[in-house]
Formats: structure tokens, C-alpha cells, sequence
């Protein structure tokens, strides 16, 4: 069975959720195989994920002092 | 004696901004959302002997917020007249339609993101997050917030929010396609998290 982007988007979610049956899971597997834009679609809604974790363990108004100044900038590539 | 690690009110300072934020992207209303944090800091209060450090005292706040909010909800939904928001349009399913082109496929391509978590430890995008969190629809960002910082399985969370299992996906569905949207517009195509001088 095909599904299109749009269905994936929708399976990508499912399984961030732990909704997917054994058969969703083999369709959007063969789905991610063959189209380059839900595997960066997958990615991102997995690091919204991450996102929140380190939304949630921020510093709020705590930084009174210089942020950061003496430490290497993260990883400037 | 072994020694019980204890918490203050002045440790209790530092965590109440984000519990803060927490509850307002929640209760959309300031006065509710300071109500709420302060149920939960106050529980904590009493609790606090009990705490023992298994978890991180954030991570243990976050979890009586949870309740707390939850109590909220099934106060409101007790009291029809002041009932939570409807769901509106927000369960439409057709909203991300645009993005798609006739045969299914992403009309423009995602944008590649590069290494996204390089980004996390900047607050110039905890700031763009939270600007596009503001930006979700109330149950959106409700059923978002559940699920992905308090940790709620999507039963719970059609359950406190008194939606129907399809609906609760879509909420789900539409945060996280939002958000990324959002991001990618808000901060990956516009401050590069590589490039600091743009």
C-alpha cells in the first residue's frame, strides 16, 4: 500500500505517539525509503521533541550575567 | 541520618518562570495560568519533604503542574458556562493542504534544518519556540504541550480535553506540522544557526 506526503505527515505523527500498528509502520518505512522530504519531515518533528525538553529546562531571568562569554561558541561548523 | 535533601522557596524561584510559561501556553489567561503555579508551588511546598532527588526538582514541579492543570480543565468542564475553548476550526484536517501539490507530494521541498540541536542552547531560539508556540490554537497547543512535556499518552490527553481519539491526533498533527512551519520560517531559514553574522 502507497500513501502520499500528506498521509505521511499524519503517520509521522502517529508513530512520535506510539500509535502505529505493525502494518502503518511497515508502510511509512517504505514511504521514508523512497522520498527524501518525509525523512527530513520525520527528523524535524523529532527534534520538536528535543525542542520542548530544553524549552522545558531553560533559565528563565536567571541569567544576570554575560551569557556565555567565556565559552567556545557551540559548534560553529 | 541520611541526609534529605531539601528545597527552599528560593530554589522554588528559579523553576516558577518556565512552570509559568508551561501554564499559560496551557490556560491562555495570566491570572489562571499564576493561580495554577501557585497550587503547584504550594503543593510542592508541603510535599517537599518527600522529595527526595530521584528526579530533578523541575522535572518533579512539572509534574504537579500537571495535575494542577488537569484539576483546572475538570473544573471548567464542571461549569458549562465558562466551558474551554471549542475546537473551533482547529480539527480541520485540510489546513496543511496548501503544502501539498495534486499527487500528494510536498509542493516545496522541507527545508534542510542541518544539525537543529546545535540551536538549542540558544536562547535567540528558545525565544523564536516560544514565539511559535504562541502562535498555536489553544487546544492545539493544549494537546502539544500534554503530550510532549507532561508526558501524557494520547488517551489521557482525549480524555482531559474531552475530544475524540481522531480529533486528539489531529490536534497532535497540527501542532508539530505547525511548529515546524514556524521554525523553519521563524529561525532555520532566517538566523542561520551557523552563520552568527548574517
Amino acid at each position: 500500500m502507497r500513501v502520499t506526503c500528506k498521509e505521511a505527515s499524519h503517520l509521522i505523527s502517529a508513530d512520535l505517539d506510539g500509535r502505529l500498528g505493525f502494518g502503518q509502520r511497515l508502510v511509512l518505512r517504505l514511504h521514508l525509503l523512497a522520498c527524501d522530504a518525509c525523512v527530513r519531515v520525520k527528523a524535524q518533528m523529532g527534534f520538536l521533541r528535543r525542542a520542548m525538553a530544553a524549552y522545558v529546562n531553560q533559565d528563565v531571568g536567571t541569567v544576570r550575567d554575560k551569557p556565555d562569554s567565556g565559552k567556545a561558541p557551540p559548534d560553529a561548523g | 541520618m541520611p541526609q534529605i535533601q531539601t528545597i527552599d522557596t528560593a530554589e522554588f524561584a528559579r523553576h516558577r518562570p518556565v512552570l509559568y510559561k508551561l501554564a499559560l501556553l496551557q490556560l491562555r489567561n495570566s491570572e489562571e495560568a499564576e493561580d495554577v503555579v501557585q497550587e503547584t508551588l504550594a503543593a510542592a511546598l508541603q510535599g517537599a519533604a518527600g522529595f527526595q532527588g530521584k528526579s530533578a526538582v523541575r522535572t518533579w514541579l512539572v509534574g504537579i503542574l500537571k495535575h494542577k492543570i488537569i484539576d483546572h480543565f475538570r473544573r471548567l468542564r464542571a461549569r458549562p458556562e465558562i466551558a474551554l475553548d471549542g475546537m473551533g476550526d482547529e480539527t480541520d484536517v485540510g489546513d496543511f493542504d496548501a503544502l501539498f501539490a495534486a499527487d500528494g507530494h510536498y509542493a516545496e521541498q522541507p527545508a534542510p534544518w542541518g544539525n537543529p540541536d546545535a540551536a538549542l542552547t540558544e536562547s535567540r531560539f528558545q525565544d523564536a519556540l516560544q514565539r511559535c508556540l504562541d502562535g498555536l490554537p489553544p487546544n492545539t497547543a493544549r494537546a502539544f504541550v500534554m503530550r510532549e512535556v507532561m508526558g501524557m499518552d494520547t488517551d489521557e490527553i482525549c480524555k482531559e480535553l474531552a475530544v475524540t481519539a481522531t480529533n486528539c491526533w489531529v490536534l497532535l498533527h497540527r501542532a508539530r506540522m505547525s511548529l515546524r512551519l514556524c521554525l523553519e520560517a521563524g529561525w532555520f531559514a532566517g538566523e542561520s544557526p551557523k552563520g552568527h553574522a548574517r
